[in-house]
């Protein structure tokens, strides 16, 4: 038989019938001698003619994830498809304007049903699949919004919008008909960025996982319910066409190549060998979930375009600061050497990074969790960073990092929120199980903030993380069995780059009249210091390149990075060139900035109320404080939205130098 | 214009006192929506903590019950046992001032 390009699985007959609708020439075929299943052939032209794909619809006995594993392995030994799409409607979850009558595309699905039984209770095991990779780039790449007017039913009435929107996001799949905000909580507490629940998705992943002729699945639904009590089946239809209508004006836009027709047919496998049965099929072990975590390249890009993308990390991640710089310059052989140590099954357990403030610590471990998810060395990545300002506070500050709540991190990253309520025997057993079931990346990130003792706690901690490892940032120098690297500032010709990608980004274009001994003169008064490189370019938007380099000439590096009051006098002295620069609505915005958590900072609107700054000035003082490298800007993990944000030695800064409230 | 040191000291209180204000609505519009307080968790708790430290019982009573199921359910344990002493005693403080009055 000629393969097909898309295989159409529905669960509900009215969610087939809104595709099958849309097809040219439907025929229905069936095999009674061999499989129970109808099957709606079809093509789908091209907007440019020509050329089609060939499609096959089906709709499934019952709901489930079991009925659609088993339709699944079915539809893919008689007709060998390409892809598999699961098309229909789903219960949404309030995110942002998230209504009724929307599509959703899911980048993956949460197959939220596993647990492992204890005596304490279920402990939730979700599994996660991705979606494929290609169909969710062309995905993004589908700008057409025509579909909306090709939704065939009529809207029901009480639509709080005239026309539906499409969403990408996770989607968690399991075998209950939700309709319980509780639940619907809980799901969403784990997985923050959901935007449906569905009943077929996790059926369709364990079935088409390793078979080697199907390039992968997605699901597209529509939303029918709000998952929540009050759940009716009033936009069922609508939802279904809504989802069909979509699907079909991406297929129509060519999103990949079609099987060549004229091709010799590819040799389909014999049913046998494809009839897992279901427990296989759940059985399988989804090895590879380590690359959802890299972060979503084509996101920002999406919502540049006018999108709505709903993050893609799951919440094991949502802990993870967001990246600060674009490039990671001048730290290769660093990064490959700690990524080496990571790989190496007999090698260290514990890797530290050690330096002095703003010398790029933080950074470098954002990025060797990029590099080590790219070659998917671990499953996970935890990460729990000690709160950098405590000075400020009379009473003591409440999150210190100690190595027991080093373990409730662990525990509730990993979706045990149970753990930090354990004694701390059971405690250690639970993290020491959690730990031993996957290769997760434990990253503590400013230790030398920590209530215990760095070393202490590192030294605590090595029992525990075999097959996984643990990376960690501290102001001051590792001691005991840590893979230690120590980072000083960046070499002349990586400061050199650093500061042309700065001023590129910026768009300062005074660096460009600067002679060589002059950039060497920048690289060794700022020691290197990424951040220091980073404030004195900003410098360089407002001020001559000779006062900069004059004032430059008034601040030595420190002598020694290990000493704090050598190198804080030495940010103080470029802040301070910074901050004289500034309007005064700069100044103030940046001032209210400081009561923000560094490094997590705040929303727009929280800026806004914080600060009381008008919109346009706001606007102004935002764009002018970035291109000082006061702030940073980045996308909020998991909401849909930017986030601004000072460096913690910027913060202390402001407090103690500027406000001098500091103790 | 250059801004004065006591025009910044002045800023900074202004603006805290709203910081804390965002974050304690923040927190009450969201009180069942975990993943948004999880984000924000870092704020909360620095605002929480501004709340204790000037006394001021009532904004201490209202992050708690906003927030307080929140730590409980969703393993922030450490914060759930310090902080709860602490609201107690601030809402014990309010009724007695009501008591009183
Ligand atoms: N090699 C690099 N290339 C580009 N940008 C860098 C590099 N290293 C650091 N940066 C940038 O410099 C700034 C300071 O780096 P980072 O925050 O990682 O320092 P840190 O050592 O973690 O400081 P702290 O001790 O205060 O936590 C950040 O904005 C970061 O993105
Ligand atoms: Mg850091």
């Amino acid at each position: 038989m000629q393969p097909v390009d898309f295989a159409i699985i529905t669960a509900l007959a009215k969610e087939a019938q809104a595709v099958v609708s849309r097809l040219e020439q439907p025929t229905t075929r069936r095999f009674e001698a061999e499989d129970i299943r109808t099957y709606h052939y079809g093509t789908i032209s091209f907007q440019a003619p020509g050329q089609f794909y060939r499609v096959v619809v089906i709709t499934l006995p019952n709901m489930g994830t079991v009925s659609a594993a088993n339709a699944v392995t079915d539809t893919i030994a008689r007709w060998s498809p390409r892809f598999v799409l699961m098309v229909g409607i789903a219960g949404g979850i309030p995110q942002g304007d998230l209504d009724l009558g929307d599509v959703v595309i899911a980048d993956q699905v949460v197959g939220y049903d596993y647990g492992k039984v204890t005596e304490s209770g279920i402990q939730p095991r979700p599994r996660v699949y991705p979606a494929s990779a290609l169909l969710l780039d062309r995905i993004h790449n589908f700008w057409d919004n025509a579909w909306e007017q090709q939704v065939n039913v009529a809207r029901p009435v009480n639509a709080r919008r005239p026309i539906s929107k499409r969403w990408v996001g996770p989607i968690a799949s399991g075998n209950k008909v939700i309709a319980s905000t509780e639940f619907r909580n809980q799901l969403l507490a784990q997985w923050p960025k959901l935007l449906a629940v569905e009943m077929e998705a996790e059926g369709v992943f364990g079935a088409i996982f390793d078979r080697p002729h199907i390039r992968g699945a997605l699901v597209i639904r529509g939303i029918c319910d709000m998952a929540d009590e009050r759940k009716s089946d009033e936009w069922q239809e609508y939802a279904a066409n809504a989802a069909a209508a979509f699907v079909v004006a991406f297929l129509k836009s060519s999103p990949v190549e079609p099987i060549d027709a004229s091709a010799e047919e590819r040799q389909t496998e014999p049913s046998q060998k494809y009839h897992i049965t279901i427990n296989e099929a759940h059985g399988v072990v989804i090895g590879d979930q380590a690359h959802i975590v890299q972060r979503f390249t084509s996101e920002p890009v999406a919502r540049e375009r006018g999108f709505e993308v709903a993050s893609s990390s799951p919440a094991q991640f949502m802990e993870i600061p967001g990246k600060t710089y674009r490039t990671l310059i001048g730290r290769e052989p660093i990064i490959g050497d700690i990524i080496a140590a990571l790989r190496d099954p007999g090698g260290k357990w514990l890797v530290g990074i050690d330096g002095m403030g703003g010398i790029g610590k933080t950074a470098m471990a954002n990025e060797v969790i990029d590099r080590s998810q790219a070659e998917h060395l671990f499953d996970m990545v935890v990460w729990e960073s000690a709160p950098k300002l405590e000075r400020l506070h009379d009473t003591q500050a409440i999150g210190g990092l100690t190595f027991d709540t080093v373990l409730d991190g662990i525990g509730r990253q990993l979706g045990a929120l149970d753990v930090p309520k354990l004694k701390s025997q059971d405690k250690e057993a639970r993290v020491r199980t959690l730990l031993h079931n996957q290769r997760v990346l434990v990253v503590l990130d400013n230790l030398e903030t920590a209530h215990e003792s760095q070393n202490e706690i590192a030294r605590r901690l090595q029992p525990f993380l075999n097959p996984g490892k643990a990376l960690m940032t501290s102001r001051h120098r590792f001691k005991g069995d840590v893979y230690a690297v120590h980072l000083s500032g960046l070499d002349e010709t990586s400061a050199i780059r650093f500061i042309y990608q700065e001023a590129e980004e910026k768009n300062i274009s005074r660096i460009k009249v600067a002679e060589q001994s002059e950039f060497q003169q920048i690289a060794q008064s700022t020691g290197g210091s990424p951040l220091a490189l980073k404030l004195v370019v900003g410098q360089l938007g407002h001020l001559s390149l000779d006062t900069v380099l004059n004032q430059l000439s008034k601040i030595r590096p420190p002598d020694s990075d290990t000493n704090e009051d050598d190198y804080l006098l030495f940010y103080k002295g470029i802040f301070f060139s910074s901050w004289q620069i500034l309007s005064d609505a700069g100044k103030q915005l940046l001032i209210s900035m400081a009561h923000f958590a560094p490094g997590v900072g705040g929303t727009s609107e929280a800026i806004q109320a914080t600060s009381d700054l008008a919109n346009d000035v706001l606007t102004r003082s935002i764009d002018e404080l970035w291109r000082l490298s006061f702030l940073e800007i980045g996308e909020s993990p998991s909401l849909n939205k930017l986030r601004y944000y000072l460096h913690a030695l910027t913060q202390n800064f402001i407090l103690s130098d500027v406000v001098q409230i500091l103790k | 214009m250059h801004v004065a040191r006591k025009q910044i000291q002045q800023i900074y209180l202004d603006s805290r006192h709203r910081y804390v204000g965002y974050y304690l609505r923040y927190s009450e519009e969201s009180t069942h929506l975990a993943y948004m307080l999880e984000q924000e968790l870092a704020n909360l708790q620095q605002a929480f903590h501004w709340a204790i430290e000037d006394n001021k019982h009532e904004l201490v009573a209202r992050f708690w019950e906003a927030i307080g199921d929140f730590f409980w359910e969703h393993g922030y344990w450490q914060n759930y046992l310090e902080w709860g002493e602490t609201a107690l005693n601030a809402i014990r403080q309010l009724g007695r001032r009501e008591t009183e009055a």
